[in-house]
């Protein structure tokens, strides 16, 4: 099983234009915000303090976020290309266990993920210190960490049970291809989710994956947050009376509102578990099925 | 001599498809078997059956004394596969991939490294070990494809079209690198192949045709049965020659320029030669080939 996960993982790296396409989300979010976003979002809000580095930590969770889903799917192109390009057929007559077969292709997807998301992370890290913000606290970065594993356990099984429904490279391309495009509006990055119509917000917080995002920006923003709005009494801005913390962080998809309750790190904690479970519970019982 | 694969009764349907309808055979340990049938025959179907990838429909097979179906791990053990299509990983090299197959048969390490290093010297894979696989040429990668079949050290190692698309030279080598390991090994060899020139090598052949086996024996019994040898004669007139022919009751097909007469063996040709050598300027005595041997076997042939 460990040399199956070994295998996978050499073929992701050694794809120069898998990994590059792995993560295509994430070069369009840094473009659109590059060239639009943070702009904008900074103009409306040039008086609040520290706002530079506040939505720049919220651009980071977001990116972090999305690198756990799409490079846990680019490390799956293996296990589609094993059976468009039939190489299962000399594993199968190998007596290698199919469940280590299977459980090669997980573990090579959480590993991929995890390498790739910490170093996003790092990245984002070193983008924040050039902002002229500061590098989180230990304690804050080891439970991102611990959050990017969860994050990665939880999208990676939703991206293997979609990907063990497809058969030809083709389908998979294609799902590639959708998922880089939308996971950006699905996870609520490209925009703030307080900005999208009604509808897509809906969209956004039934989205499971949406929950990594915002476990990551709660971590990673309240100092911050709380910093802001500290001293916010002094320099409300023209139109944001009586615009508290809760607000923002609603606003900005740090968490979610569904009537008067709140959502919180617990809840994306649950999220992320329950979908964790219920995805590779689905993916057993396909990968399974599969075998007569 | 013992079998080492006996089959029985084997049958698969795909649906409303019955690519094999119950065939029987049995391969004798330490011979060329060769498995011989036009595309669409089933014969890829039943090997995908005896190396355990499919499950047969019904019928029965044993290979090497394990049963499939309750012994197909330890029917995996014992076998190795050259597949028609080059399945290991282009971007691994040739030794990753090896290293890595070799350990789904319960070898540690250093085992598998010693392995590899033997194998790499039996077929010749020296130069390009540590090459990447996809980088190779298509004899390269054949090679490589062998060795890696041979990794467990199989009884019987299935040839699944191993020429297919090679060209001439490297097809040559290809097959003398088999013959010394059959030679070296005992090891026994079931082929498919489209080129009757291999087949023709092998000690023994069964022709299958739409899921069925329709011929089998060795490759003299095959000529003997289903090919004939051939007098072609260039006639100067044909009209002539044709009177000729039927006057000493000679059967005789019209060729290119020639008519020719099937003959039951090379020596009935003296005595027809004899009669007509006024109404031909040249004739040849052709051979019955393997050729002729599966076009007719099979009803393929357009004559």
């Amino acid at each position: 099983m460990f040399t199956m996960a070994k295998r996978n993982i050499k073929l992701y790296f050694r794809d120069k234009t898998s990994v590059i396409f792995s993560l295509f989300a994430v070069l369009v979010i840094i473009a659109l915000n590059i060239f639009f976003l943070t702009d904008s979002l900074n103009k409306g809000m040039s008086e609040v303090p520290n706002i530079e580095v506040l939505v720049g930590t919220w651009l980071v969770a977001g990116i972090v976020a999305v690198t756990t889903t799409t490079t846990a799917l680019g490390a799956l192109n293996t296990m589609v290309e094993d059976k468009s390009r039939k190489i299962y057929k000399d594993f199968y007559t190998s007596p290698l266990k199919r469940s280590s077969l299977a459980g090669g292709y997980i573990i090579s997807c959480v590993v991929v993920g995890i390498i790739m998301s910490i170093i996003a992370f790092a990245a984002g890290m070193a983008y924040i210190v050039y902002l002229g913000g500061d590098l989180p606290s230990v304690e804050t970065i080891l439970k991102t960490l611990g959050i990017i594993v969860l994050a990665v356990l939880a999208n990676g099984s939703l991206v293997f049970f979609i990907t063990s429904l497809l058969k030809t490279s083709g389908a998979f391309s294609a799902l590639s291809t959708v998922i880089g495009t939308l996971i950006g509006f699905l996870m609520g990055i490209y925009m703030p989710v307080g900005n999208l119509p009604e509808g897509m917000q809906w969209v956004v917080k039934l989205f499971p994956c949406t929950y990594s995002a915002s476990a990551l920006r709660t971590l990673l923003m309240d100092d911050l947050l709380e910093e802001t709005f500290s001293s916010m009494p002094a320099v409300i801005p023209e139109g944001y009376e009586g615009f508290t913390r809760t607000d923002f962080e609603h606003f900005m998809g740090v968490n979610f509102e569904f009537g008067d309750y709140s959502t919180n790190l617990t809840t994306a904690i649950i999220v992320m578990a329950v979908t964790a479970v219920v995805c590779y519970l689905l993916s057993i019982l396909t990968v399974s099925r599969k075998n007569k | 001599m013992e079998n080492i694969i006996e089959v029985s009764n084997l049958k698969k349907s795909f649906g409303e498809v019955k690519a094999v309808k119950g065939i029987s055979f049995s391969v004798e340990q330490g011979s060329l078997f060769a498995f011989l049938g036009v595309n669409g025959a089933g014969k890829s179907t039943t090997i995908d059956m005896i190396s355990t990838m499919l499950r047969p429909d019904g019928g029965s097979v044993t290979l090497g004394g394990h049963v499939l179906g309750r012994d197909d791990d330890e029917i995996r053990h014992e076998i190795g596969i050259v597949f028609q299509d080059s399945l290991l990983d282009p971007l691994l090299t040739v030794k990753e991939n090896l290293m890595l197959r070799g350990s789904f048969y319960g070898m540690s390490k250093s085992q598998v490294k010693e392995k590899v290093s033997k194998i790499s010297e039996t077929v010749g894979l020296g130069e390009f070990l540590n090459r990447r696989y996809g980088k190779l040429s298509g004899g390269q990668r054949r090679r490589a494809d062998i060795a890696r079949a041979l990794l467990n050290t199989p009884k019987v190692l299935f040839l699944d079209e191993p020429t297919t698309g090679l060209d001439p030279q490297t097809r040559k080598s290809v097959w003398n690198t088999i013959k010394s390991l059959r030679e070296d090994s005992g090891m026994t060899v079931f082929l498919t192949t489209h080129y009757m020139e291999e087949a023709a090598q092998a000690d023994y052949v069964t022709i299958m045709s739409k899921g069925e086996i329709i011929a089998r024996g060795t490759p003299i019994e095959l000529k003997e049965q289903y090919s004939s040898d051939m007098l072609k004669m260039k006639y100067t007139d044909k009209e002539a020659l044709a009177a000729r022919l039927q006057e000493i009751g000679a059967e005789y097909i019209e060729g290119a320029e020639t008519l020719n007469v099937k003959l039951n063996d090379t020596m009935q040709a003296i005595p027809i030669i004899e009669k007509c050598k006024d109404c031909f300027v040249n004739f040849e005595v052709v051979n019955g080939t393997m050729d002729d041997a599966f076009l007719n076997a099979t009803g393929t042939n357009l004559e």
